[in-house]
């Protein structure tokens, strides 16, 4: 009976650490561009602390949400977030909050990354598009 | 080969890839200089001057457009560059003058009979080509970017150095020229 | 009609007006004769100007043609126009202004090791551009909190060569 207690209390912490260990993470494809136009589709960004951070780090007038994931990736495990047709991010939980990220962009891998994802703070990966504008994923943790 | 393929050898200097892409595109290349200058010899001197270009630009294909598409903004550009030698050096026209002041494309009549209705393309090909040479350079330009370029008012502008304004009416003077033109050739084979 | 209102007519035509604008022609052209048969004139036109511009073909044989290109390349090699060739990438485009004495800046390597108002290098994050083709620069702001890795494709940066061709000229 001991022993049975003790395996229960025994898979009780391994599924509590296992749930600890897990990461939820948000991640936002967004597009930059001068470009005021009534062809864009898509909303701007909506977080405002967020916009307000792209627009004065960056030097584009407008930044437009394409994309929003949500993913969950166990400890030491990799998740998958198609951002778009040609951008997936393979991105794998190492603990601790700290990603590995591979970029792929039209199939190639582009970069490998490790980051550190403190809580409500957010990663990005970017890079300039056709006619002056920019493409950037950014990436945080969410949740507790 | 693809286009691509001889654009990529292109660029590393493989002269017989970039020939293999003149051969392709050359007729179009200049077929769009000639409906702009509308002389023989003048057309072919800029699309070679295109094609010089082409070889010299290359690295700033990024393959957003077609490759032609790609030559024939080069060539559209240069053949806007001699066309404004050209104002420089030749009087106004009458057109030209209406224009400015503005008005008489407003008292043309409105054609109400289709004027291209039972012709065969081949026929109402020679008469758009005959109806075009009858525009001043300006308004053949303007038509040619918009209807045969499909380029939008602002990209017009851009190109064409002037206002949104401006294109627009010259485009309107012409349409409405094009339409007179088009009805009076009919008429002219039913007589 | 008044000028103003024929422009438009024609505008509407070509799809370049939106939102109320191409509404309320789209009204008038129903309710108005003189509206409805100019925007038919126009239409009619543009129909028969797409797909029928009159071909032509180059006046000159393959060779000959061809012989003037090479022959014009090759002088203007000789007299020193270089094929335009891109400029190293400067990483500093991608920032709104933020106050700094920009001349003197070195690119790249030189700009990581830089610490400005805002950004400082972080000593954690690692980042490694996977293909020849691309290069990176990684930042951290302190304000935002936020990490940025940009990814600069190198066969597509924009051309600082003083022979370079107005990027108008091209599309």
């Amino acid at each position: 009976m001991m022993s049975r207690a003790a395996l229960i209390f025994g898979l009780f912490i391994a599924m509590m650490s296992a749930r600890a260990a897990d990461m939820q993470l948000e991640a936002k494809l967004i597009w930059g561009s001068n470009d005021v136009t009534n062809k864009v589709k898509h909303a701007v960004v909506q977080d405002p602390k967020l916009s307000a951070d792209l627009h004065r780090i960056f030097k584009w007038s407008n930044y437009y949400e394409i994309t929003d994931k949500d993913l969950k990736i166990p400890d030491n495990k990799t998740g998958i977030l198609q951002m778009s047709e040609k951008c997936k991010l393979e991105v794998k939980n190492l603990g601790k909050n700290w990603i590995e990220v591979n970029c792929i962009g039209n199939g190639k891998q582009v970069s490998k990354g490790k980051h550190s994802l403190a809580p409500g703070k957010w990663v990005t990966l970017a890079g300039s598009d056709k006619n002056n504008t920019a493409w950037f994923v950014v990436m945080r943790t969410v949740g507790k | 080969m693809s286009d691509q393929d001889l654009v990529t050898s292109s660029r590393k200097g493989d002269m017989v890839a970039f020939e293999e892409l003149v051969a392709r595109h050359r007729d179009k290349i200049y077929a769009r200089a000639f409906s702009m200058m509308r002389n023989e010899d003048e057309a072919l001197d800029l699309s070679q001057e295109a094609w010089v270009k082409g070889w010299q630009r290359l690295i700033q294909f990024q393959g957003d457009s077609s490759f032609v598409t790609w030559m024939t903004r080069i060539v559209i550009n240069l053949c806007l560059d001699q066309l404004r030698k050209h104002k420089r050096q030749r009087a106004e026209s009458i057109e030209m003058m209406d224009e400015e002041t503005g008005g008489v494309e407003r008292q043309m009549p409105v054609v109400t009979v289709n004027p291209t209705e039972g012709l065969e393309r081949g026929e109402l090909r020679q008469r758009i080509d005959r109806a075009l040479a009858q525009l001043s350079h300006e308004h053949r330009t303007v038509l040619v970017l918009h209807e045969f370029e499909e380029l939008e008012y602002k990209e017009i502008a851009k190109r064409m150095k002037c206002s949104i304004g401006t294109v627009m009416s010259r485009l309107f003077y012409a349409r409405r020229r094009m339409a007179s033109l088009l009805q009076g050739l009919k008429r002219e084979q039913k007589e | 009609m008044n000028d103003e209102l024929t422009i438009k007519i024609q505008a509407w035509v070509d799809g370049e007006l939106s939102g109320w604008q191409a509404r309320g022609i789209a009204k008038l052209v129903e309710r108005d004769a003189e509206a409805k048969a100019l925007a038919t004139e126009l239409r009619q036109t543009k129909a028969a100007l797409a797909q029928n511009e009159m071909t032509v073909a180059v006046p000159e044989l393959r060779e000959f043609y061809w012989n003037k290109i090479r022959l014009q390349i090759e002088r203007e090699e000789a007299s020193g126009t270089k094929r335009v060739s891109p400029a190293p990438w400067n990483p500093l485009s991608i920032f709104r202004s933020i106050g700094l004495p920009l001349a003197g800046l070195a690119v790249a390597a030189a700009v990581a090791t830089v610490t400005l108002n805002q950004f400082s290098v972080p000593g954690y994050d690692e980042v490694t551009a996977t293909s020849d083709e691309m290069s990176t620069l990684t930042f951290h702001d302190q304000s935002a909190g936020m990490t940025v890795v940009w990814l600069q494709d190198n066969t597509d940066q924009p051309v600082q060569d003083e022979n370079s061709v107005d990027s108008d000229d091209v599309i």
